[in-house]
This record gives structure tokens, C-alpha cells and sequence, in this order.
């Protein structure tokens, strides 16, 4: 590739000299390079406006081209940046430095990363995996929406119930386990339109970074992983807009300098309007289904000097979906109509500091409320339920490094949670629904912690890191004892202790080992070795395949133990072909204390007393994950497979508190074998071609044993929980995107994204289940039959329409 | 909608909220007979029926109706030490004698003796008074479909009494005068009943229940019962029944409910085992099936007045040519009587 440009350096040389004959001529020389990183940019093109001159840079990012005298108008442009225009008066030679800024939005597929290549290896990171929007805006999508979440769904060790489903499961751990960030602000539900399509605005989100095994120190609440989802830095340079139009939602981002160098912001907005896709069908209940959401993105960010900055994040979503027809049979109201609400305001301020070269300090308030409500419009029934919990958090985390080998993180984090788990009211005049409230709950969980990375010689580094967490359950409350030695239930109460507001119901207290050991192995491996606990002190309540956006969440107390997760697992990284391919293979081990089930039939929502339906037993979860990625070149993307089980054993000292006798049974999510196949292929400036490929084990369910009838009602006797499973799945999704010309000139520049999603039209299990047909009693025929419910059960196309200026 | 782009919309969203649902063939378990008991007592004369039955495998075509107890013992004891003893019918049905009669306030369990020794004993179910109908009314609403003019809501008001946590079921029964046995709508023709026979409808594969937890001593209105459709001007019969259930009957028949209407859905509960309210007095581990109910019901029966309405219904029945022999109302099976109703 050198060589070739220096043919064309030479021949326009030639050219120019040609020129040069005729008039004098003035050389302009200079270098293009990343604005954050200062890497020097290779093959990058400068055109002069009306003019047939031109160059790429040469493998140093340098370039030289003759010119005579005059005003030149000089456009950059670089794959994955944005293009700039430099205006120049050409009187004596000139030396210029062009620096260009990576485009974070549609175009940026290539990252150039500070990081260096081999990383992998030498650091001691095991079980981490890091994605840049620019790879997940690529991906085929569902209805042209790119998800930020699902891309997830593509790593080794990560799966979902279904599609719609919200939440992912990471190595077998439930999907309230993930402690789901954004900018720090927590997230108890990261999905919009029930579990479609998810909350975070791609248009914003820099990268994120998925721990599901060596879960630095820093983190700490939840107990199977972390998914840290960073948001980009507002343009400093001069104001952009840029945005898409699809066919669920439309989005639109404004950024650029309030004040140059000091202040720049961004605002993104995405709207949603479904609804004109629903009315369309014949059927009564589709028609009348009212769904949509929108979210709103904002950060701002102050730039004090060189060595301190403040920003601050915020954010605000809201779904509302409205089924025509349903039986709330869950809250024990009939309604035939149900409206749910869902939204998620966040606020997250963080200053950060450079004390000195070797300290630095970040500082973070955070803010959350999270709140639902469903709703019935029914006279007699009318109602409106409402939940919601508040999150305030402070914490600081420091980096230190001491020496040229260590680099030490400290730091501390008070979190405090305040839940509403439901306060039911009449929402008509005529409504017999009585108010019913559920006291509120309120916790408070701290954390302090240390650690250490230490590169000891050439071939051994360590992470060694602890976490100490205390969780204190605190009043105004009421807790009530229960008669010894029978199960707990509303009848068994014989005592209740009331609590003032603020004081101490009940505490726990841990300590969270966090340790990693990394040996190389000759010049391109190394072996990793990782040990860490999480203890986890809330959970979302929930007793259904998936659990619902306005489900309940509980905080650990007397008798809800936190949970709390042990994993081992081991790592061997190799990078081939001058580290153009990364592969990992690692293995893992989890020991899940208190995980939690429920009892057969139990109503969660509005339940006064969850620890008489809330069971906790011990879970397991072991597997292999094979990995491997392709980083450069026209195509990349990767390819794992991964094995894995998940198995949940409740023995409680009563029969009713028992699940399957006791016995380990297959958790709800398990499916053993998973592959998962992500390509990017380049074909030139303009255009990428992706697929992804996504196969995995059919999930558990349960089969009924017989049937019998009550009262001309045909029952299914299912005994044995989770013991068979449902039809594999697997599917294919493919798209194109075609970018605008990068030697276009216009200001104005607009790209198109063409997917299709399942492209074979696989009908994929959701579920299986069973039906007796109860509306013919007296022919006696109790034919029963199983079904398969697909969600998506055939082919998606769609097309996205983005734009920037 | 006429455009193709419309149409292809169309079935891309509904396929995305419709979904898909087709058949599956499922793995087949073992025959494993477990007894299943089906009874219950009311406060309104007997004579009460239990059933003795055994389920079958639930993938397999044979029914449920094919196996039964024909030999066990069959008693139902109060909490006073009563006892009353049942004797044996057909097809696993055992009757009470027609003086007996349960009474408000008893607690009742039923005993069950098999031949292969084993003894089956329910809980004991107490039969609670349930609240009177305050009054039952219907509301007229037209459609703008073609083939019906319009639909009445049936609804019900009751008073719940705050004392107590009260469980009520919802249940209704339509009569219909048939001149007609038999009707051949093809060559219009039909055939009359020998006497006066009534047609029978009720609501099949409904689990109307509700508890009174949220609207404790509270007036309760406008309980949705059910819906008539405008098709005649002629009046409409039907008797409401309002029973109260235990709260073991109450979670039973919401387990079955949940159960029955599960269609698989996201945010659809998985199956559970539904725990009836019998148990092997020896073996308390042996799975029995079923339930055994005490519940007292409060009856209102009304004439919907159809003629009521001012644009006429569509349609009209056809005068058809009646042959010169009857068939009797009997032949219509469970479906049909000639007993008039009460209240008609």
C-alpha cells in the first residue's frame, strides 16, 4: 500500500511539476493524525476544491503537494472521521497539522485504539469484552433499530428467554444480576416496547463493556455482571446535527461547543410512533394496542483546564403500552383493558481531577427514579398501581500509580435505595377498588475498596483486589415474626416489630475478594487465573418466563437474603497473525448462594408478605467459552461457541418450601450449547456487508404428566419443573449499509442501513405449551394439543435512513 | 391500505404482535393413574354428586371420562360429627340422598375408601354464606358490524361485608323456550318437541372469580357477567347464581384459571403443579387430583327486554315446514329439558 502511494505522491509530483514549469510553485506539506490519540492517519485523502489535485498520506500520515499561489479551499476526509475543510492563502511554502476527529456516529467502523494491540494478553482482564458503537451500529438489526443491548446477546456467555424478552442471563446468572450502567446511573430496565428494543440511544453511546468474569473492584451490587455503557464526549470543535429515520422511531442529536474549549453539550432525542403499525391490522385486540416510547439523552461538559473536568449526564425515557384486552387475573382484578407505564429519569454529575502526574480522582452524585404504573379504565374496577424506586448514590473512585508497574485504584461508594412496591388506588368515582398500600422500603448499601495491578516481571502481572460491602435494611418498617418450624404464611404471623424512619432493621456485611493472575506464555499467550464474590441486596420479584418492566423489586431484609456469587474461572489468550486474530478460550465455575424461586401459584405484585412466596436455595453454573475475533482487515467480527449449565436446587426445611423435591433442576434460562457468528465486510468506502448468526439449545420447560377434569374444566397435572425443552434456536440476520461518498464535499451527508432479520424465516420457540379445549364440554372431547408460540416467527426487512451535517 | 407496501406493513406487525402459534409434538410420558375427586356441597337441595375418576396421559387421544371408581366408600362428615354416606350411580358418580341439604356455617370433609385399601380424606370446606345480589341490570350498546345489531352488558351489584375475607364465583345459566327439536336449515325444515322443552346454555370454560381483597365492605358495581347479543326482540332468560368460595377453593380455581388460559406468552406464568384439597390419610406424599367444595349460592333470574330496542335486529328466523311426528325434548342430551325453569 506504501509503495502505491508513493507512486501517486510521485505522480502528482509529476504533475504538479508540470504546472510548476509554468508558474511558481509553493509547496504544502503537513500531517493528518487522531485528534484524541495523535495517531498518525495512513491513506487519508486532501482534494482541493475545484481542482483536480489531490493526495492520500503516506504510511507516516504526512503528505506534501505544489500548488501556485492563490486561496485554496482544502478538504480532509478519512474513513471513520469527520471530514474537515481548511481554508488557506497559498503565498510561501506551508507546514500544516490537521487533526481529525473520530465520527462516533454512523460512519465510524474502523476505531482507532490507544490501547495497545496485544492487550488481551498482557493485561490481566478475564472475562471482559469491550464493543464500539461502531462495530453495533453495523450489525443487522431488528425493525432498523440498533441495540445496543442485543449486540450484547452476540458475546460468548450471554443469552436471553426469548425474543421480547427483557434482560439478558450472563453465565447462567438471572437478568436482574446485571448491574446495567450508563455514564454510573444505574438501570432497572434497559428496555422499551416490553423488551424489543432497547433504551440507550445509539446515536450517543461511545462503548460499552461487558464483566462477566474478572469484575474489577470498582464495581460492585450485582452479582453475574456489569455492563458499562459509556457515552461519547459532546464535539468541541463546531456544532453537528445528525439523526435517522426508521420504522419504529426517529432520532435526532444536536452537539457542539457552548463556549469554545470550555463548555460543549449534546441532546439526543428518539421517538417512537408504532402505533400507525398496529392500527392497520383487522384484528380488534391488535388495533386497539397502543404502543410507544421515546427517550431523551443530554450531556454537558466543562472543561476547567487541561487537568479538571465536570460533565454532567442526563437522561429521561418512557414507555407507555396499552393492551385492549387482558385479565390483570395476577392482581386479582378483572379489568378488560390495561395500560402500563414505565419511565427511567437519571442524573448523573462527575468531576474529574488530575491532582498530579501519578493521582487522579473522579468524583460522581448520582440520581435515579425509576417508576411504573398500570392502569385500567374499567368504572367499577378502575384503577391505578403505582411503584417506583429512587436511587441516590455518591462515590469517588482514585487512580494512583505509584510506579512505572503499579497502578493502584481506591475509592469508596454509598448507595441508597428507596422503593415503592405498590400503592393501589380507585381512578374513577365509581370504582370499588379501595386504596391498598405496600409500605415503602428503603436500604443502604456501602462500599470501599482497593486494588492493585501490578505487571510484577515481563511474564507474571496480578490484580489484587477487595471489596468490603455492608447493606443495612433501614425504617420506617415493619417486620414480623413468623411461628418456628412451620412455613411462613400470613396465618403463622405472631409477631410484628415496627421501626422508625432511618433505623436499622437489618445489616449484612462481606468482604469480595477480586483477584486475577496473568502468565505469559512465549510471545503472542498468556494464561489467567480469576477469582471474585459479589453479593447482590436487591432483586426484581417476578415469577413469570420474563420478567415484566412493572414487576417488583425487593430489598434484602430479615427474611430475603442477598444474594451472593463465587466465581473461579481460567483463561487462555492467544493472538496470531501479528495479532490480526485474538481467540480465548476460558472456563468458569459459579456458585450462586441464595438464589431465589417461588412457590407453585403464588400471586408477587401487591403482596404484603413476599417472603411467605419467595423461596431461596443455592444455584450452580459452570461452562467453556471459545472465542475468537478478527480485528483488521476488510473483514472482521467473531466467531464463540460456549457450554454451559445452570441448575437451581431449593430444599427448604418443608415440603411446600421444595421445588422438584429438593432435586436440582434446570434453571428457566439454561440452554446449554450457544454459537454466535458477528461479520463486518468492508467492500470499499461506502459500503459494509454484515451478518450475524445466533444458534442455541432450546430452553427448559415443563410437560404435564396428565390431565383430569373438575367441574367440566379439562386440567393439565404438571409435575417435575423444567425437565424437557423446547425446539433449538437459531437465526440468521443480514445487512448492508451504504455510507455517503467520503469525497463528497457537501456539509450535508446522509447514509442507508438495509436489514433483514431471521432471514430464513425460522419459526423459533418462544415457548411450548399445552391447551385443553374447554369451550365443548358435552362432546367430552378432551383432544388436547401442544403449541409452539413464535414471537418473530418470520423474516423482518427494514431500512434506516441517517443523516449528519 | 390497497398498496402493497400497506399490505406487506400489514402483515409485518402482524406477525410481529400476533406472533405465531403451531403445533408441536410433544414428548410423551408414562401412564401414571392418579384418583381425581370432583364434588361439591351447596346450601340449595341435592341431591350433590361426587365424581371418582382417574386421570389419563395428557398427550394421549383416550378421555378423561373412560376410567373411574365404580367400587370405593364414599362418606361426607361435618365438623359436628354428621356423616352422611353416598351411593353409587354410573360412570364414577356418587349421590347424596335428596334430604340432605348442607348447611351455612358447617365445615365439611369427605371421606373416600378404595378397594385397594387406601383412604382419601379432603380438608375440611367450610360453607360459607356468600352476600345477596343487590340487583342485576343490563346496558345496550349498538355494533356497526353486519351481522349483529347491537350487544347487551350484563352486569350485577352486590354488598360485600367488611368483617370478613369473603371469595365469590360468578356462574350463569340461559334458558330458551325450542318449539323446535329438530331444525334442518338446509331444506327448512323441522321437526317440534312432543311438549314444552327448553334449550340450556351456560358459560363453558369460564372462571369467573373473585376475592374481596382490594374492595373489602365496599358497595361493589357493575360485575361484568356477560354479554347477549341483539338478535331477537324476544326476551331474554337467564339466572345468575353468586357463590362463595373458601380461599383453598378461591387459589385452586385461580391456579386452574391461570393454568387453562396460559398461552405460552412472555409474561405468562410457567405451569405449576395445582395442590388440590385431598390427601392419602396414610400417604400424604400420593398425588391426588381435584378439589371438594362447600359453597352457598344466592340465585337471581331476570327477562332481558329486547323489545325494548327501536331499530329492529338483522335478520329474521324462517318459517319452517314442521312435519307431523315430535321428537321429545329429552334427545338434546344435557342441553335440553323439559322441566320448566324456575323463575321462567
Amino acid at each position: 500500500m506504501v509503495v502505491s502511494y508513493k507512486y501517486l505522491k510521485l505522480l502528482v509530483f509529476c504533475l504538479v511539476a508540470f504546472n510548476g514549469s509554468l508558474a511558481q510553485s509553493l509547496l504544502l506539506s503537513g500531517k493528518v493524525f487522531d485528534r484524541e490519540s495523535k495517531i498518525p492517519l495512513v491513506g487519508a485523502n486532501l482534494s482541493i476544491r475545484n481542482s483536480d489535485l489531490g493526495i492520500s498520506t503516506d504510511s507516516l500520515g504526512q503528505f506534501d503537494l505544489y500548488v501556485n499561489p492563490g486561496s485554496y479551499v482544502l478538504s480532509i476526509s478519512y474513513v471513520g472521521y469527520k471530514s474537515r475543510t481548511i481554508s488557506l492563502q497559498m503565498d510561501q511554502n506551508r507546514n500544516i497539522r490537521i487533526a481529525l476527529t473520530e465520527d462516533i456516529g454512523v460512519l465510524n467502523e474502523v476505531s482507532v485504539s490507544a490501547e495497545a494491540p496485544d492487550k488481551n494478553i498482557l493485561s490481566t482482564d478475564i472475562g471482559v469484552n469491550k464493543i464500539n458503537i461502531g462495530t453495533i451500529s453495523k450489525l443487522p438489526t431488528f425493525m432498523g433499530e440498533v441495540d445496543v443491548v442485543k449486540s450484547v446477546l452476540l458475546l460468548p456467555g450471554v443469552t436471553n428467554v426469548g425474543e421480547g424478552a427483557s434482560g439478558i442471563n450472563v453465565r447462567g446468572g438471572n437478568t436482574d444480576q446485571n448491574l446495567i450502567l450508563m455514564d454510573d446511573a444505574p438501570f432497572f430496565n434497559s428496555g422499551h416496547l416490553l423488551g424489543f428494543f432497547s433504551v440507550f440511544n445509539p446515536d450517543v453511546v461511545k462503548d460499552l463493556t461487558l464483566y462477566k468474569g474478572g469484575i474489577p473492584a470498582k464495581y460492585g451490587g450485582r452479582a453475574s455482571s456489569v455492563l458499562d455503557i459509556k457515552l461519547k464526549n459532546p464535539e468541541t470543535e463546531k456544532w453537528s446535527v445528525s439523526g435517522g429515520i426508521g420504522l419504529v422511531a426517529n432520532r435526532l442529536l444536536i452537539e457542539g461547543p457552548v463556549t469554545e474549549n470550555k463548555l460543549s453539550m449534546l441532546m439526543a432525542a428518539r421517538i417512537s410512533y408504532p402505533d400507525y403499525l398496529f392500527r392497520i391490522s383487522s384484528d380488534e385486540n391488535i388495533k386497539n394496542t397502543k404502543a410507544n416510547f421515546y427517550d431523551l439523552t443530554t450531556k454537558l461538559d466543562h472543561q476547567f483546564s487541561e487537568k479538571s473536568r465536570l460533565s454532567f449526564t442526563g437522561y429521561l425515557s418512557k414507555d407507555n403500552f396499552k393492551l385492549s384486552n387482558d385479565s390483570l387475573a395476577n392482581i386479582e382484578i378483572n379489568a378488560t383493558s390495561s395500560k402500563y407505564n414505565w419511565q427511567t429519569s437519571n442524573a448523573t454529575i462527575a468531576w474529574q481531577k488530575q491532582i498530579s502526574d501519578k493521582l487522579y480522582l473522579k468524583t460522581s452524585a448520582i440520581y435515579g427514579l425509576y417508576e411504573t404504573t398500570i392502569s385500567s379504565p374499567d368504572s367499577s374496577n378502575a384503577f391505578r398501581l403505582n411503584s417506583d424506586i429512587k436511587y441516590k448514590s455518591l462515590k469517588t473512585d482514585w487512580n494512583w500509580y505509584p510506579t512505572s508497574n503499579h497502578e493502584v485504584n481506591f475509592g469508596l461508594a454509598i448507595k441508597l435505595y428507596n422503593i415503592r412496591p405498590g400503592t393501589l388506588q380507585p381512578n374513577h368515582s365509581a370504582s370499588s377498588i379501595r386504596f391498598f398500600e405496600i409500605p415503602r422500603d428503603q436500604g443502604i448499601e456501602s462500599g470501599i475498596y482497593v486494588s492493585d495491578q501490578w505487571e510484577i516481571n515481563d511474564i507474571f502481572s496480578v490484580q489484587l483486589g477487595a471489596r468490603y460491602v455492608q447493606w443495612n435494611t433501614l425504617g420506617s418498617g415493619t417486620q414480623y415474626n413468623y411461628v418456628q418450624g412451620i412455613p411462613k404464611t400470613s396465618e403463622t404471623i405472631v409477631d410484628t416489630l415496627t421501626f422508625r424512619n432511618g433505623e436499622a432493621i437489618k445489616s449484612y456485611s462481606g468482604v469480595e475478594p477480586r483477584i486475577s493472575v496473568k502468565m505469559n506464555v512465549g510471545t503472542n499467550s498468556s494464561i489467567k487465573l480469576n477469582y471474585n464474590k459479589v453479593y447482590q441486596f436487591i432483586q426484581q420479584v417476578s415469577n413469570t418466563t420474563s420478567a415484566m418492566p412493572t414487576d417488583r423489586w425487593q430489598l434484602s431484609n430479615e427474611y430475603i437474603k442477598p444474594q451472593y456469587v463465587k466465581q473461579v474461572s481460567l483463561g487462555y489468550f492467544r493472538n496470531f497473525m501479528n495479532n490480526a486474530f485474538e481467540t480465548s478460550a476460558e472456563i468458569y465455575y459459579k456458585d450462586i448462594s441464595n438464589a431465589t424461586d417461588y412457590k407453585d401459584g403464588v400471586n408477587l405484585l401487591l403482596n404484603p408478605l413476599p417472603e411467605t412466596a419467595m423461596l431461596q436455595g443455592k444455584g450452580r453454573s459452570y461452562g467453556a467459552e471459545l472465542y475468537i475475533k478478527k480485528i483488521k482487515g476488510l473483514v472482521t467480527g467473531w466467531l464463540s461457541y460456549t457450554y454451559s449449565q445452570t441448575h437451581l436446587k431449593i430444599n427448604g426445611s418443608f415440603t411446600e418450601e421444595n421445588i422438584n423435591q429438593g432435586r436440582w433442576y434446570a434453571a428457566n434460562y439454561n440452554s446449554p450449547n450457544n454459537v454466535n457468528l458477528a461479520i463486518n465486510y468492508k467492500s470499499d468506502n461506502r459500503v459494509t456487508y454484515s451478518a450475524s448468526f445466533t444458534y442455541r439449545t432450546g430452553r427448559p420447560y415443563t410437560v404435564p404428566e396428565d390431565k383430569y377434569v373438575v367441574n367440566g374444566f379439562y386440567i393439565p397435572n404438571y409435575i417435575g419443573r423444567n425437565e424437557n425443552r423446547i425446539p433449538d434456536y437459531h437465526r440468521l440476520d443480514l445487512a448492508v449499509s451504504i455510507d455517503s461518498n467520503p469525497k463528497k464535499m457537501s456539509h450535508f451527508k446522509g447514509s442507508w442501513t438495509f436489514s433483514l432479520y431471521n432471514v430464513y424465516a425460522r419459526k423459533n420457540a418462544y415457548s411450548v405449551f399445552f391447551k385443553t379445549k374447554n369451550n365443548n364440554y358435552a362432546l367430552g372431547l378432551n383432544k388436547v394439543k401442544a403449541y409452539k408460540l413464535s414471537v418473530l416467527g418470520t423474516i423482518f426487512p427494514s431500512v434506516t435512513y441517517n443523516f449528519n451535517f | 391500505m390497497n398498496s402493497p407496501g400497506g399490505k406487506f406493513i400489514f402483515w409485518l406487525v402482524y406477525l410481529l404482535v400476533a406472533s405465531c402459534i403451531s403445533p408441536f409434538e410433544p414428548v410423551i410420558v408414562k401412564d401414571n393413574p392418579k384418583l381425581t375427586v370432583d364434588g361439591l356441597i351447596t346450601d340449595q337441595p341435592g341431591p350433590y354428586r361426587i365424581t371418582l375418576r382417574y386421570s389419563a396421559p395428557y398427550v394421549n387421544d383416550e378421555t378423561v371420562f373412560s376410567r373411574y371408581e365404580a367400587n370405593a366408600s364414599v362418606s361426607i362428615f361435618d365438623d359436628l360429627g354428621n356423616s352422611e354416606t353416598l351411593s353409587y350411580k354410573e360412570y364414577g358418580v356418587y349421590e347424596t340422598l335428596p334430604d340432605f341439604i348442607g348447611k351455612v356455617g358447617r365445615s365439611y370433609s369427605l371421606n373416600i375408601k378404595v378397594p385397594n385399601g387406601k383412604t382419601y380424606q379432603s380438608q375440611p370446606e367450610q360453607l360459607r354464606q356468600t352476600a345477596a345480589i343487590d340487583s342485576v341490570y343490563t346496558t345496550y350498546e349498538e355494533l356497526h358490524g353486519v351481522y349483529l345489531r347491537g350487544l347487551f352488558s350484563l352486569y350485577l351489584d352486590f354488598s360485600d361485608p367488611i368483617e370478613s375475607k369473603d371469595f365469590y364465583q360468578w356462574d350463569w345459566v340461559h334458558y330458551k323456550f325450542e318449539p323446535y327439536c329438530l331444525i334442518s336449515y338446509k331444506y327448512n325444515r323441522a321437526v317440534n318437541c312432543c311438549g314444552p322443552c327448553w334449550s340450556i346454555d351456560r358459560c363453558y370454560g369460564c372462571i369467573h372469580i373473585q376475592s374481596d381483597k382490594f374492595y373489602n365492605g365496599q358497595k361493589v358495581k357493575r360485575i361484568a357477567i356477560t354479554t347477549i347479543p341483539y338478535e331477537t326482540k324476544d326476551p331474554y332468560f337467564i339466572i345468575i347464581k353468586q357463590k362463595s368460595l373458601t380461599e383453598s377453593a378461591y387459589k385452586f380455581w385461580q391456579s386452574v384459571s391461570e393454568q387453562i388460559e396460559n398461552a405460552g406468552g412472555i409474561f405468562d406464568k410457567p405451569p405449576v403443579t395445582i395442590k388440590g384439597n385431598i390427601v392419602n390419610i396414610n400417604d400424604p406424599t400420593e398425588q391426588v387430583l381435584g378439589f371438594f367444595g362447600a359453597s352457598s349460592i344466592v340465585e337471581k333470574s331476570i327477562y332481558i327486554p329486547r323489545n325494548k330496542i327501536d331499530k329492529p335486529p338483522f335478520g329474521a328466523f324462517p318459517n319452517f315446514q314442521t312435519a307431523n311426528t315430535c321428537i321429545p325434548c329429552s334427545v338434546g342430551g344435557g342441553f335440553r329439558t323439559d322441566q320448566k325453569p324456575v323463575g321462567w
